[in-house]
């Protein structure tokens, strides 16, 4: 038999599960009956770990812990809007509410006056928008009475609340701020 | 009867333990991390004289939306899967963030279990794999945060024996040997520090571990001569 498989599988292997081949050849030399020992001298210290316990209580504050996230994920999923979650946090539902009051006056204003960027003048002298093409746009508005149009006007318009409304979902803020796992623990901290 | 009583032999060691260590011998010891593990198909069906629910039954239970079914299992699991990430953290705060976060994700996951293993071995391979992409997220190396080493050390065969031989733990501190060991783990890679937690440290058989880690035994034994190898060199003040 190789040394190497040997050494090995002395090394791989508990003392009890030893192949029988292995253990004559331990026997007949004391080299390998030597490392052997230190094996499983290292393999019983490295088991000493196992009298490292955690502090009391831990098991009792586990089982609340994992309810409180159980719960918090049930929540999350029956909030599937974003917003929601954006709108308990006092500086971002002001800050964002106040983009959202500033983008639908804006918005008013503009479906009120009828000028839009995609018939302003400038935009038609250098040729953008064709004058036939806002006659036609105008007529269809009119007739329809549409307040929110469909066409180039309310495409053009479209950035306004883009940017105003959307948010990323689930940002670091948005999970560490209304998880109450993790604010109870910071809290504790 | 006569199997409880002790050798004469076993309890003139104790004594002398005692002695020398001047231990306070204590009653009800808490169980140590991760010592004895049972397997589920090994669980007798009555514990303190009450009923024992099967592992199967809860997981049923908790599957149709029984949050205290789950946390039944959460209680019987709680002491084996702490010890898992515990000394594979070798931080006990991490350990327990870590924990709640398995076993919140593994609620979660409960409808995609199929009982093809057991759930025993299932939870296990949610906290390796979580435990696992956790460290490596881990970009600096944590300071160690260490739990209280049970009393119960001091009465431990292998302890005793260690202790009593001409070795260099017989004049280490608990304490100092704790911090040696657990520096010595976290200096393996995960995946070699994983298997001789499970292992060594545990106790679990290799074919069990195989499962949880979804590898050959070949594989398995690999890693393991590779770790203890590993560990031998750094751990060679006590084995000389």
């Amino acid at each position: 038999m190789k040394r190497s498989r040997i050494r090995k599988t002395i090394i791989s292997s508990d003392e009890r599960d030893l192949p029988d081949d292995v253990r004559a050849e331990i026997e007949k030399n004391p080299e390998y009956r030597e490392l052997q020992d230190r094996t499983d001298l290292v393999r019983r210290v490295v088991a000493l770990k196992r009298y490292e316990s955690p502090a009391s209580g831990s098991r009792e504050r586990c089982v609340v812990m994992v309810r409180k996230r159980i719960e918090w994920m049930q929540e999350n999923e029956r909030e599937k809007s974003p917003e929601s979650d954006f709108s308990a946090q006092p500086a971002f539902s002001l800050r964002y509410g106040l983009a959202a009051a500033v983008a639908a006056v804006l918005a008013v204003q503009a479906f009120i006056s009828g000028q839009s960027p995609s018939n302003s003048p400038s935009l038609m002298k250098t040729g953008v928008v064709s004058d036939s093409n806002t006659v036609k746009e105008n007529e269809t508005f009119q007739n329809q009475y549409n307040p929110l149009p469909p066409g180039p006007n309310y495409q053009d318009m479209g950035y306004l609340f883009e940017q105003s409304v959307s948010h990323p979902p689930n940002t670091s803020y948005d999970i560490a701020f209304t998880n109450p796992a993790i604010m109870e623990v910071e809290f504790l901290r | 009867m006569s199997e409880n009583k002790p050798t004469s032999e076993g309890r003139t060691v104790m004594l002398q333990v005692a002695e020398r260590k001047k231990v306070r011998t204590r009653q009800g010891l808490r169980e140590p991390i991760g010592s004895k593990p049972k397997m589920t198909g090994d669980r007798s069906n009555i514990e303190d004289g009450k009923p024992v629910i099967e592992d199967k039954v809860l997981v049923k239970q908790a599957q149709a939306g029984d949050v205290p079914a789950f946390e039944e299992l959460v209680t019987r699991y709680h002491g084996k899967l702490y010890g898992l990430i515990y000394n594979m953290t070798s931080n006990k705060e991490d350990a327990e963030d870590m924990l709640q976060d398995v076993l919140a994700k593994a609620y979660q996951s409960l409808p995609k279990f199929k009982g093809n293993s057991s759930f025993y071995t299932w939870v296990y391979r949610i906290a390796i794999n979580r435990t696992i992409n956790f460290l490596k997220k881990r970009k600096r190396k944590q300071a160690l945060s260490l739990d209280n080493v049970d009393d119960g050390i001091e009465r431990d065969p292998a302890y005793v024996e260690l202790s009593s031989r001409e070795s260099p733990i017989r004049d280490v501190n608990i304490g100092e040997l704790q911090e040696k060991l657990n520096i010595a783990l976290q200096t393996l890679s995960e995946k070699h520090r994983a298997v001789v937690v499970l292992h060594d440290i545990q106790g679990i058989p290799h074919n069990e571990i195989a499962k949880m880690l979804g590898v050959s035994e070949g594989t398995l034994r690999s890693r393991l001569f590779y770790a203890r190898q590993h560990l031998q060199n750094e751990l060679a003040e006590f084995a000389p």
